[in-house]
């Protein structure tokens, strides 16, 4: 409540023509809003998806109701525009589907096969698991990839899935339940 | 391990990435000033706006209007021009609605 008081302020200044005070809410909220979108886009793209949003924002600034904190306000604006990214880029897609490198194939198999060590401690490792992630996630329909990253990966209840993405709780049940059989299948064919 | 318990094993590896990837802060040190450069471009955009239509329609309110839908706007100007006056000043065209509860004022560049 505390922040939210904070922020009216500096909302009201940028509203009155004082452009240069959005950078305070830039610097304050910069931490957050990068956290979601470098999870959610390719690494090259997070500056410029962020910068997209910060953007997004201040164009949208008026209608800010301040209902909500403006962070969850920003978290939305985020989750949104990697949204648009996602079918942006699957709109305009020349290359075909990435597929998986023989090394990630071949590290899925030793990794499993000797389940108990410590998998995330090597940075070879971690690129390969980040292959596999994005592989498997790439096979995914934009609306899908994020109903899967918000509901299973952010923790997000139906609601807030449905309220962010624009779609109805059905619909977000449905995009779940089939999303998760083809990533079984996906990753079961790499056993 | 069986097939079961490898796919699982997989799954948790898979969220445990997905959660490091977001806990990187790695950013970039020119995007902030990018940001700030395209808004300070989109403010000066704006204000380039509202004088044109300061000059041409007098009231910000009825160019949105117009912005939005012109058609609608040019009917209700034609509205006004039938059911209406018009009066010519020295720098600008009036025209009042019958009721005499809106004007709209069009500043002569």
């Amino acid at each position: 409540m505390i922040e939210k008081d904070e922020d009216v302020p500096v909302i009201e200044r940028i509203l009155n023509g004082d452009t240069d005070a959005f950078e305070i809410l830039l610097k304050k909220y910069q931490n957050a809003v990068t956290k979601i979108v470098v999870a959610k886009v390719p690494q090259s793209c997070v500056a410029e998806v962020t910068q997209d949003v910060f953007i997004r924002a201040f164009k949208s600034l008026s209608s800010y109701r301040g209902r909500d904190s403006l962070e969850s306000w920003l978290k939305t604006i985020a989750v949104r525009t990697c949204y648009d990214y996602w079918r942006t880029r699957y709109r305009n897609r020349e290359t075909p589907m990435s597929s998986l490198s023989e090394s990630a194939r071949q590290w899925v198999a030793s990794a499993c096969t000797d389940g108990t060590r410590n998998v995330l401690n090597g940075d070879s490792e971690r690129v390969e698991l980040r292959e596999i992630l994005d592989w498997a996630l790439d096979h995914l329909s934009p609306t899908n990839r994020m109903v899967v990253l918000l509901l299973y990966f952010d923790g997000y209840s139906l609601r807030e899935t449905s309220n962010t993405l624009g779609i109805s709780i059905a619909n977000v049940k449905i995009r779940a339940h089939r999303s998760r059989k083809k990533l079984r299948h996906l990753l079961g064919s790499l056993l | 391990m069986n097939e079961k318990e490898k796919l699982a094993y997989l799954e948790t590896l898979l969220f445990e990435t997905y959660h490091l990837r977001r806990a990187s802060e790695e950013l970039p040190e020119e995007w902030r000033e990018k940001v700030m450069q395209e808004i300070r471009k989109i403010r000066l955009n704006e204000s380039v706006n509202q004088t044109f239509l300061e000059r041409w329609f007098g009231n910000p309110i009825l160019f949105r209007f117009a912005g939005v839908c012109l058609p609608c706007a040019l009917s209700l100007m034609l509205f006004f021009i039938l059911t209406g006056g018009i009066s010519l000043g020295l720098d600008r065209l009036i025209i009042g609605n019958p009721l005499g509860v809106a004007t709209l004022t069009v500043f002569v560049p």
